[in-house]
């Protein structure tokens, strides 16, 4: 569903990517576990066609993303970091605006579902976002994507700056669509959250995936070990 | 796709208080506007009628005198007020009001209200038109400077463009958003001049028409500005620097270039000052055009013309009054005279403005400006058409007196009176007001320029829309 294939690319002279192969099947959580700068961004940047390749290619639904941008969007949706959303209008029209703009009108009550999924409190659903806070914010974000129905979701580390509950109430979103058979792409360096959630886990270090392996063969601590020897 | 990103840029606009006050701010100004200018030209108006009423009547009521000495009472015309001169003023504060006609002299206007206006003209008068030209661009820009640098700074273009739109539709859906919340601002300007018009004015189909174009030229000039605010919000990385770059064009646009044409004009092409073209004149009739043939000689080699024509050996005995003829005859060489030197004259003020005409191709501003004040009738070549028209005016109610000198009095009789009869054949003086195309012709340039510089904003969309995505991290 996600792939990528042998991403290189450079910022001027300092290379941030040296050849990263992933793929992410469906029903497959992937944790792309990285330090700041080892890379994580830019290779989401490149699935989502926002940064060009130097060399290289990525797929969403085995479709070239450089080469049909518009047609690869259809099939994902996107969590940034921080959701920034439309501080005029409210949670329930920030999530009609972004769903609409991707073909799917949904009346009040449906899109309400989708902001109850994503945790978020009923009364702030009519309430303009001006007022929200940052973990409210990324509950819109998390609706969005549901909204969406898309078969890859990609996020760049979502769960940063959420209190324990909310993090918590994330990672059941996750499962629910892993279990619905779509493929999750997460840029994170939450290594609990990592295998609390992750199906697969990459370690990515200086652009380069050094480690790739399956959540269930290791536990919290020893990735932890593994990754701080790691990253080193 | 395009309507969604619209409906929201007008919702967002509605919903934000700074732009409402703002909004209303600038409609309190448009009023004030509209109700001063609306007094000046009916004030203005009247005075100009009243005026030409009481001088007809005191053409008419003057005792019965020698025809010629009757034409050297004179005449007057009256530039009258466009009833569009309460949008757009144009140069009616410089090029002064009333022309005096009278036998060999070919006046230029007097009572320039420029003249005995206050400092509060310095300023420029504010009119609505200034509103429109001036305020209004400097408010779209603070509305969408940060249509899209503001969006790519908060975080939420990179949401949009990952929900699959592309920049094309973006760039479409908020031009409609922004270009109508620009129209809007318009709006409110069109409505009142209408109003005006039909309720106090009683507007001709051709006022009407005239109020249709100007709207529709704004229409297009605001949104040029909201063309060109979005493109460089999309090209910058910053609304900072949008906004910076975007005031920039504004003050070349309104200030800058349109303060270099009107110098450039000036040193390029200097006019004469008052007393050398009246001296150049003065001489040339003494002197003849080509300054070899004096008036005496003149009037000697007519005079032996006439005698031989008539086969008569001296002047009195000429069927008509020689002194009549030879006195139009004068007059008809002055006519001359002055066609030479005001043409040049013309011709000089042509080239000044043909300066700023050009810089309409780069400065929109100035193309606007243009069309507008042509549109309203308050423009150069609206005055000209004025003096042209007053000046032969002139000439055949001088005419007119002098032949009824020639024909009904005897040489040297200058007992003879001409009576009210005589005076009333002179038709008061009517400005005609010229049509539409006639008055925007000098301008098309502008228009031209205009439509160019849409088709530039279009093409530079489309370009951008191949490599916009990777423009935003």
């Amino acid at each position: 569903m996600i792939k990528a294939e042998h991403l290189v690319k450079s910022f001027g002279q300092q290379q941030v990517l040296k050849g990263v192969t992933l793929e992410v099947k469906p029903g497959e959580v992937y944790c792309l576990l990285g330090a700041n700068g080892a890379g994580k961004s830019t290779t989401i940047n490149i699935l989502l066609n926002f940064v060009k390749p130097d060399s290289g290619r990525a797929f969403v639904n085995n479709i070239d993303v450089e080469q049909h941008p518009l047609e690869t969007k259809k099939y994902l949706a996107y969590i940034p970091e921080i959701v920034m959303l439309y501080p005029m209008l409210t949670g329930l029209e920030n999530v009609r605006f972004f769903s609409e703009l991707s073909g799917f009108s949904y009346s009040d009550d449906e899109l309400s579902v989708f902001l109850r999924r994503a945790g978020l409190q009923e009364a702030a659903f009519r309430k303009r976002l001006q007022s929200y806070s940052k973990g409210m914010r990324q509950k819109v974000g998390i609706a969005i994507a549901i909204a969406k129905n898309a078969g890859a979701l990609i996020m760049d580390e979502p769960t940063s700056g959420l209190d324990p509950k909310a993090t918590n109430e994330f990672t059941d979103v996750i499962r629910a669509f892993c279990t619905a058979g779509r493929a999750v792409l997460m840029a994170t360096h939450d290594i609990f959250n990592a295998v609390n959630v992750g199906t697969h886990i990459g370690i990515i270090k200086q652009g380069a995936i050094v480690h790739t392996l399956r959540a269930a063969d290791i536990s919290a601590p020893d990735l932890q070990q593994l990754y701080l020897e790691t990253i080193q | 796709m395009i309507w969604i990103i619209a409906k929201k840029e007008l919702l967002s606009a509605w919903r934000n208080r700074t732009f409402l006050v703002a909004y209303s701010v600038f409609a309190c100004l448009l009023a004030t506007a509209a109700i001063s200018g609306y007094r000046m030209y009916r004030q203005q108006y009247q005075e100009r009628l009243h005026a030409a009423q009481e001088t007809r009547e005191q053409w008419l009521r003057q005792d019965s005198k020698h025809p010629h000495m009757a034409a050297h009472f004179g005449n007057f015309a009256f530039m009258p007020k466009t009833a569009l001169s309460m949008f757009d003023v144009g140069l009616d504060a410089f090029t002064g009001t009333t022309i005096y006609l009278e036998p060999h002299r070919q006046n230029d206007f007097s009572f320039k209200p420029a003249e005995v206006r206050n400092a509060s003209l310095r300023f420029g008068e504010l009119s609505m038109a200034l509103v429109l030209q001036v305020l209004l661009p400097v408010m779209i820009i603070f509305i969408a400077f940060a249509s899209f640098s503001g969006e790519r700074k908060g975080g939420t273009l990179k949401q949009l463009y990952a929900q699959g739109i592309s920049f094309s539709q973006l760039y479409t859906g908020k031009f409609i958003g922004y270009g109508m919340v620009a129209l809007v601002m318009l709006l409110p300007a069109v409505a009142m001049l209408l109003f005006v018009q039909l309720v106090f004015l009683e507007a001709t189909a051709g006022v009407i028409m005239r109020i249709a174009l100007l709207g529709l030229l704004y229409a297009l000039y605001l949104l040029l500005f909201v063309g060109v605010a979005l493109l460089v919000s999309a090209l910058c990385k910053e609304p900072k620097s949008a906004v910076l770059i975007l005031l920039a064009v504004w003050i070349a646009n309104v200030i800058l270039i349109p303060k270099w044409a009107a110098n450039a004009g000036d040193n390029l092409h200097p006019l004469p000052t008052k007393y050398d073209f009246t001296r150049a004149i003065k001489t040339a009739i003494a002197q003849g055009i080509d300054g070899h043939d004096p008036s005496g000689a003149r009037a000697e080699k007519l005079k032996k013309e006439l005698l031989a024509q008539y086969q008569v050996d001296s002047t009195s005995r000429l069927p008509f009054n020689y002194e009549g003829y030879i006195m139009q005859a004068g007059e008809e060489y002055s006519s001359l005279v002055y066609d030479k030197h005001f043409a040049q004259l013309e011709k000089t003020l042509d080239r000044q403005n043909q300066i700023s005409l050009w810089c309409s191709i780069i400065d929109p501003f100035l193309a606007v400006k243009g069309l507008s004040m042509s549109l309203s009738g308050t423009d150069y070549y609206t005055h000209l058409d004025f003096q042209t028209q007053a000046e032969r005016y002139r000439r055949d109610f001088v005419q007119h007196m002098n032949r009824d000198m020639q024909n009904h009095s005897k040489l040297g009789d200058w007992d003879y009176n001409a009576d009210r009869h005589v005076y009333e054949e002179v038709p008061p003086f009517k400005y005609r007001q010229r049509g539409i195309y006639e008055s925007v012709k000098p301008y098309m340039i502008g228009l031209g320029s205009l439509l160019s510089w849409s088709m530039l904003i279009l093409l530079s969309v489309v370009m951008l829309n191949r490599r916009a995505m990777q423009h935003i991290v």
